[in-house]
Order: structure tokens, then sequence, then C-alpha cells
């Protein structure tokens, strides 16, 4: 073989080489992402009248299922929590996160009624027969069920990121903890709301109603069939991109 | 060294070099971002893209809506400030495989200032009703419950401690510039330390009986369609 063929060969060899890894590269040098801007709204706000939240520093009186010793009860409560965004394929979690409820009357699980001084609840402690009352829905101590319906925005969720194109099987989850919180301790979880909505490219918004229910028997609500229950409208305002990354 | 030899130097180095650029290219199974990633440089406002895909920064395949986005600048409490460029690389530090810390990001657009405000009286005045024998059984109850044995007595100085500053913090937010309420963060910063220390939980976790979620997960729940 002469130098000159060996040259040519070894040109052609190395421009192969290129030749065969360039189209490969191609088909996995990249990946698509979908990223949304995300805004929280609760409306629609309910809560039944087996709730024990509030009552007498909160201890073991079989709230709801007996009766309940009000001592230094204030019948009226309001809610604080944690609201998480999640987005990703579940199970896979590609972006997250949570922003503690400041006990603020508003944020988190916002009430109708008017006694503490307003966004609170007032039938959180209504089992108690000695002290409940039926005929003013916005005091303290009510019998009944509440609802809420003004709508609060919530949280704003800045460019959060799933794997994939949107509208591809990638969600954006909303969860909020809701607890009654003590001025000192210990805080009383009642439940977990949950609303997920799948990815889309655009400006779209979704209503979700979602609600959750506490049979514990203990501090907070009653047994089975009377369980503390209560729930909200979450509205979902996403807008959405699909993005390609090399 | 013979021609034959070098021309196949070659070749083999062409095939390791693109066997070793697909390995780096390869997506992390767990969600994270490859080694070989590009750091995402923000979006393009420009209108669909369907260009062969050869160059290498990002770009949009389908556009954002005009409007809401806020390009540039990220609302915090209400008033908008300039994004840290930074803070856009840490989202997509490549290191950290899965639930990248989100909190700075995901916050209420404006805080509710007026209904904060209302909220401190009555606050002040649960704390100051609040009887000490009470919440000390409130706090042996816990701590039994999460199996912290430790003086309670102890727990539940720190507890009104942080309680109170946490009054005076909002306070403190509502009547100045954040920046002038930073003596009174490092105050709470070190209650919190001396609670993690005492009682090997957050002050948080403890009043809540929840563990923090270090790893967030999809529930169960309701769907949208």
């Amino acid at each position: 073989m002469s130098h000159r063929m060996a040259k040519v060969l070894a040109l052609s060899a190395l421009l192969s080489s290129i030749a065969i890894a360039v189209p490969i590269r191609e088909a996995h040098a990249g990946f698509y992402g979908c990223i949304c801007d995300v805004y929280v709204y609760s409306k629609g706000r309910w809560m039944n009248r087996y709730w024990g939240l509030e009552c007498n520093n909160h201890g073991g009186h079989g709230v709801c299922s007996t009766n309940v010793d009000s001592a230094h009860g204030s019948g009226c409560g309001a809610m604080t929590g944690t609201i998480s965004l999640i987005s990703g394929t579940p199970p896979y979690v590609d972006d997250s996160g949570s922003l503690g409820c400041p006990d603020d009357h508003y944020t988190c699980f916002r009430g109708p009624s008017a006694c503490d001084s307003g966004g609170s609840w007032g039938n959180v402690c209504n089992c108690d027969t000695l002290h409940s009352q039926s005929y003013n829905t916005t005091g303290e101590w009510y019998f009944g069920d509440l609802n809420d319906s003004a709508e609060v925005l919530q949280a704003f969720g800045d460019d959060f990121f799933s794997y994939g194109q949107c509208g591809s099987g990638s969600v954006i989850q909303v969860q909020e903890a809701i607890q009654e919180h003590d001025p000192v301790c210990c805080d009383d979880p009642m439940g977990t709301l949950i609303a997920t909505t799948p990815t889309a490219n655009g400006d779209s918004t979704v209503e979700i109603g979602t609600s959750t229910r506490n049979c514990n028997g203990g501090s907070q609500s009653g047994v089975s069939p009377n369980c503390g229950t209560f729930g909200a409208t979450i509205k979902i305002r996403k807008i959405c991109g699909t993005y390609y990354f090399n | 060294m013979s021609v034959k030899r070098i021309a196949g130097i070659v070749m083999l180095l062409g095939l390791v070099g693109a066997v070793v650029f697909l390995l780096r290219e390869q997506r992390t199974p767990a969600g994270g971002l490859s080694p070989a990633a590009t750091p995402w440089q923000g979006p393009t406002e420009a209108p669909l893209l369907v260009a062969a895909p050869s160059s290498m920064r990002p770009r949009v395949v389908a556009a954002r809506p005009e409007g809401e986005r806020p390009s540039g600048a990220r609302l915090v409490a209400g008033v908008a400030t300039t994004a840290d460029p930074l803070a856009v690389e840490a989202r997509f530090d490549t290191s950290t495989p899965v639930a990248r810390p989100a909190d700075d990001r995901f916050k209420p657009l404006a805080m509710p200032r007026a209904a904060l405000e209302d909220s401190i009286p009555l606050r002040e005045r649960q704390l100051a009703e609040a009887r000490r024998e009470e919440v000390v059984a409130s706090v042996t109850q816990r701590a039994a419950s999460l199996g912290i044995a430790v003086p309670v007595e102890a727990l539940t100085d720190l507890l009104y401690q942080a309680a109170r500053l946490e009054l005076r913090a909002d306070r403190c937010r509502l009547a100045q510039p954040a920046a002038e309420c930073a003596p009174l963060q490092n105050e709470q910063h070190a209650v919190e330390e001396r609670f993690q220390a005492l009682a090997g939980r957050s002050i948080d976790e403890f009043r809540t009986g929840q563990p923090k979620r270090e790893t967030p997960s999809f529930e169960g729940g309701d769907a949208a369609p």
C-alpha cells in the first residue's frame, strides 16, 4: 500500500466515524421540558360541624363522640398550614416547592366567621353542647356547617419544570395541608387537600373540588359517622410552554 | 509506526469519542439532569420554531402566550425584583438529582398585609391567655408521641420564645423594610438552633407533629380532566 493511499484511508476512517457519531448524537443530545408558571387559588371552602379544634387546648376529650369540655376553649379558630406545588410525571418528581402559610386568617384556609377578627371558623368547637348556638352563623360556638365562598389567591409558582413536552403525561399537583395553629404549641393537623392537573401548552385554568376527612375521635374530630370533613375548590391557572434543551 | 496502524488508531478514537459522547448525554432515571445537559438560559419569546435540532441553545417549541409571563422579573411579596441569574442556574444544578429546593420560587403573590395586620392583636391576646400548665401538657403529649425524652420545661420555654419572636418579627416586617428586621431573624435562628439541638427536630416539626418531608411525592387525590 502506498503512503498516499494510507493517508486517504485514515482520513476516510475519521470522516466515517464522524458521520456515524453525528446522527446518533442528534437523536440523543437533547430533551424536552415543560415549564409552567402556576397561580394557585382557593375558593368555596367548607367545614362540617364535627370538628373539635380550638377546644380546651385540643386535648383528648372524645370530641363530638360524646361531648367536649369547653374550659378555655374559644369556640372560634383560624387555620394555617402548608401549600406545596409539585411537577413531574408521577411517580417522578421533577420540581417542587412549598409555602408555610402565615397566621393571617387568609392564605391557607380562610373562613367565613366574624369572630377572631374575621377569616376564621366559628364551628371548630361546636361539639361543646353547653356553649353551642344555632342563631349566629358568623359567631363563635356556631353549631352547624360553614362555608366561605371568597376566592383567595394563595400563591404563585415561578417556572416549574417537568421532563417531556407539555401534555405528554406530566402533571402539576397542589397539596394543601391544613391545620389549626396554636399560639405556642401544638398544632392540630386536619388533613391534606390535593388537586392534580395535567400540563398543557398555553394558558389554561382548572377548578378542582377536593375534600378530606378526619375520624380520629381524639383531639381534632369525631369518630365515624361524625367525621370532621372539610374541603375547597382549588383553582389552578397554569401558563406552560414546551422547551427543547440541548 | 506503519500508516495502517495510524489509520486504525484514528478510526478507533473516533468510535470511542462517539460512545463517550452518547453516554454523557443519557438522562438519569430518577429525573435529574445529566452532567452534560446545558443549563436553561431562560425562555425566548420567539414563535414556534421547528428547525432541525442542531443549535446548542434551548429554543421554544411551543411559545408561551403573551401576557402574564414574568420575563426578567419576579414578584416577591408584591414587589417586582430583578431575577437573580444565579438562582436560575441553581435550579438546574446537575448535582441535585431530584426535587430541587424551590421555596424561593413559590410564594404568596402579594402578602395580605391587611389580614396579617388584623391578626396580630388577636395572636398577641391568645399568646397572653395561653396557660402555661396547659401548654406544658400539650408539649408533654407531643414529645411522647414523637419519642423525645428531654425536659419538657426547657422545650416549653423555647416554644414560648419562638412564638414571641414570631409575633415581633411580623410586627417589624409590617412597620419597616425587611432589612431592618434582620436582628430579630437572627434571634429566631438562634432559638431554632437551640431547639433543634435539644429535641433533634425543628420547632415546626414539633408543633405540627409531622416530620418535614425532604423529598416531596405525588399523592392520590382529585384530578382535573
